[in-house]
């Protein structure tokens, strides 16, 4: 019986075992092994990644066996002195491909079927394949106020046409009334006279009901007033303020959706004064990869590989870019926007040049603001003062950035004393001094002080 | 008493002209960051970090270091961080640097929860939360889908090759050095190798014990040369 129970049991894994090597199962495993070893540095498509794109690679190579040995151990198959080896070393700055020794040469096949069935499909690499639409929300919102306000101009224009022509109309109506009645006398008045009559007649209105005039007048007054103090009172406030940046660069795509910290490009924020703004090699970190974005392709991104010198077609940087003849480099962006078209023209003036971001927050030069002070003595959040980054398509101006606005926060905020190294000594002094549970503003240890701010 | 009247509503109607003008001229364009009250206290008479200025043949004030100087670190215990860096970016340096290169931070309880904090900063929008490669820049794009640190490849790695990778970068990944200093760099390896010890969910661990003889050897030959 246990016989038995063996022989069968060794006939379920023999099957087993011909299902996993032969089947097709592994169609789709060559996906994820893709995807797990490969997909760092090679795309499926012919587009170049850190190593080149996969698709044909077959058909490149000697023999399958040899494939095999590179794909397993790239340097102990270099030693053998095959020519294509050597050339791909070579053209790939000598960068080793690491070696894959714990795939099966099954698994390595199941790899390639994958690449032939994937670099078939005309989808290159797949990054441009999450297109989205429905980018620059922020961009839209502010274009709304202009049109509504051309809008209202076209109606008004139609309106006074309008009126106009009706007022001409009735015009020659009397008049041809007057004449078939035979009066024979035409109104020979001019325009002006005609004003003056009506001027008469609404300044004796007026004189009859004083009341209504005057009710009108405050009332009017009142409104006009405010409007002018609230614009007097935002001289110098640049709330609301969300000007076109160079690169439409939209931060509810990156720190929204992709998660980044603020921290990962505005390094500055918890060591200086500035939060700083990255520099293109911090964007290239990613870049370099992704040269086609969901919300505006390679236009964007063209700007970036422009001011630094990244060639997207060879997917390598310039050497000695700021030096290069400036003909040559305008001819690689054009290749790579597909001609001399607006895009083109727009990426034109960032070659060799750094990118001219547009200031938003600032403070008036008699007023010192240090980002890292709030940020890791304070433990302040970024989005206290900027408000939801992360959602803006186009960064505004959150807070009003007043000095009123400053000594508010000031007045308002606890300081946060526990496990913070920064007030140690201050924290003993003060503890010894006041009782137990009293809460500390900043305004409280100086923090209304002039000299503070202004010095 | 008419004329008085007629007098006052003269006036009336100047004012309103007036406050008229100035709430039109007032009006919020998001382009425009409005009016300025003595623009001269407002702008520096100096170059601000990031003004453009025609005095640098490159016209940004912001400067890169001049070749074979390093910045003045005032604060003593951070003067490592502005040494330089004698691996060069290349495979012989990261092999050399995966050799001799070793850890100046005691491997602490404190470091390591600094090391973290850097890594949700600086790290896990690619590498994952736990460093299993599994960040949400890879879902996005397949391009930057790094492998797991407990992975075959990485499981291994001397600490002198991940402090040369975040230095250098490494396949797609690019250079930190710009970001992080060399000080919070290592504080990032020492959290990296808690993550490395992160038990595998495929049960690949058995080869890791016999990799790392043949890394170091490997190693060896390239620092022979």
């Amino acid at each position: 019986m246990i016989h038995v129970f063996n022989r069968v049991s060794k006939i379920f894994a023999a099957l087993f075992m011909v299902f996993m090597t032969v089947g097709g199962s592994f169609a789709q495993d060559g996906e994820a092994l893709f995807k797990s070893n490969c997909a760092r540095c090679h795309y499926a498509s012919d587009k170049k990644l850190v190593g080149p794109g996969l698709a044909g690679v077959r058909s490149r190579w000697s023999s399958e066996d040899n494939l095999h040995a590179w794909i397993v151990n790239s340097t102990d198959y270099l030693k053998t002195g095959d020519s294509y080896a050597t050339d791909l070393f070579e053209k790939f700055n000598k960068s080793v491909m690491p070696g894959f020794p714990n795939l099966k040469k099954e698994e390595v096949t199941a790899i390639l079927d994958y690449i032939d069935k994937a670099g078939a499909a005309p989808a290159g690499g797949g990054s441009d394949s999450t297109a989205v639409a429905g980018g620059g929300a922020g961009a839209q919102g502010g274009d709304s106020g202009n049109t509504l306000m051309y809008v209202l101009i076209v109606v008004i224009l139609i309106l006074s046409v309008l009126i106009y022509a009706l007022y001409k109309i009735s015009v020659s109506l009397t008049e041809l009334v007057k004449q078939r009645e035979g009066d024979g006398s035409t109104d020979d008045r001019t325009f002006l006279d005609k004003a003056e009559d009506c001027f008469r007649a609404s300044k004796k209105w007026a004189g009859e009901n004083k009341a209504i005039v005057g009710v009108a007048i405050f009332v009017g007054l009142c409104f006009v007033l405010k409007l002018a103090w609230d614009g007097l009172m935002g001289i110098g406030v640049y709330q609301g303020y969300q000007p076109h940046q160079p690169i439409k660069f939209s931060h509810a795509k990156h720190a929204g959706e992709l998660k980044i910290a603020c921290e990962y490009c505005h390094t500055g924020v918890k060591e200086s004064r500035h939060a700083t703004i990255p520099s293109s090699s911090t964007c290239m970190n990613c870049h370099k990869a992704v040269s086609e974005g969901p919300l505006y392709g390679k236009n964007e991104i063209a700007k970036i590989y422009a001011s630094i010198g990244f060639d997207p077609n060879k997917g390598a940087y310039i050497d000695n870019y700021n030096n290069q003849d400036k003909e040559q480099v305008l001819a690689v962006y054009e290749e790579w926007l597909g001609g001399d078209n607006d895009a083109f023209r727009a990426v034109e003036q960032y070659v060799q040049k750094p990118i001219d971001w547009v200031q938003i927050h600032k403070l008036p030069d008699h007023a010192y603001f240090n980002h890292a002070q709030h940020y890791r003595v304070g433990g302040v959040e970024c989005q206290t003062c900027h408000g939801k980054v992360e959602e803006m398509e186009e960064v505004k101006q959150f807070a009003p950035l007043t000095m009123g606005w400053c000594i508010n926060c000031h007045r308002e905020t606890k300081v946060k004393f526990e496990e913070n190294p920064y007030y140690d000594k201050l924290h003993d002094y003060l503890a010894e001094r006041y009782k137990k549970g009293d809460q500390f503003t900043v305004a409280r240890i100086g923090g209304l002080e002039c000299g503070k701010c202004h010095y | 008493m008419k004329k008085n009247y007629i007098q006052i509503a003269r006036k009336g109607a100047l004012l309103i002209g007036a406050a008229v003008v100035v709430a039109s001229c007032s009006q919020k364009d998001p382009q425009s960051p409005g009016f300025e009250y003595m623009p001269d206290m407002y702008r520096s008479v100096g170059y601000d970090a990031y003004q453009a200025n025609p005095n640098f043949a490159n016209g940004t004030t912001a400067q890169n270091m001049v070749d074979g100087t390093m910045p003045y670190q005032a604060d003593r215990s951070k003067i490592y961080n502005v040494l330089p860096y004698p691996f060069p970016n290349t495979n012989e340096g990261y092999e050399a640097a995966g050799l001799t290169l070793k850890n100046p931070l005691p491997y602490s309880e404190a470091n390591l929860k600094q090391g973290e904090v850097l890594f949700q900063t600086f790290c896990q929008h690619c590498h994952g939360a736990k460093g299993m490669g599994d960040g949400v820049v890879g879902t996005k794009n397949p391009g930057l889908i790094p492998p797991a640190y407990n992975s075959p490849q990485l499981v291994s790695l001397p600490e002198g090759k991940i402090f040369h990778s975040i230095t250098w970068g490494k396949g797609m990944m690019g250079a930190h050095q710009y970001q992080i200093s060399k000080l919070d760099r290592w504080k990032l390896v020492h959290y990296v190798q808690s993550l490395q010890k992160t038990p595998a969910a495929g049960g690949a661990t058995a080869d890791s014990t016999a990799k790392p003889a043949a890394d170091t050897t490997a190693a060896k030959k390239v620092a022979m040369k």
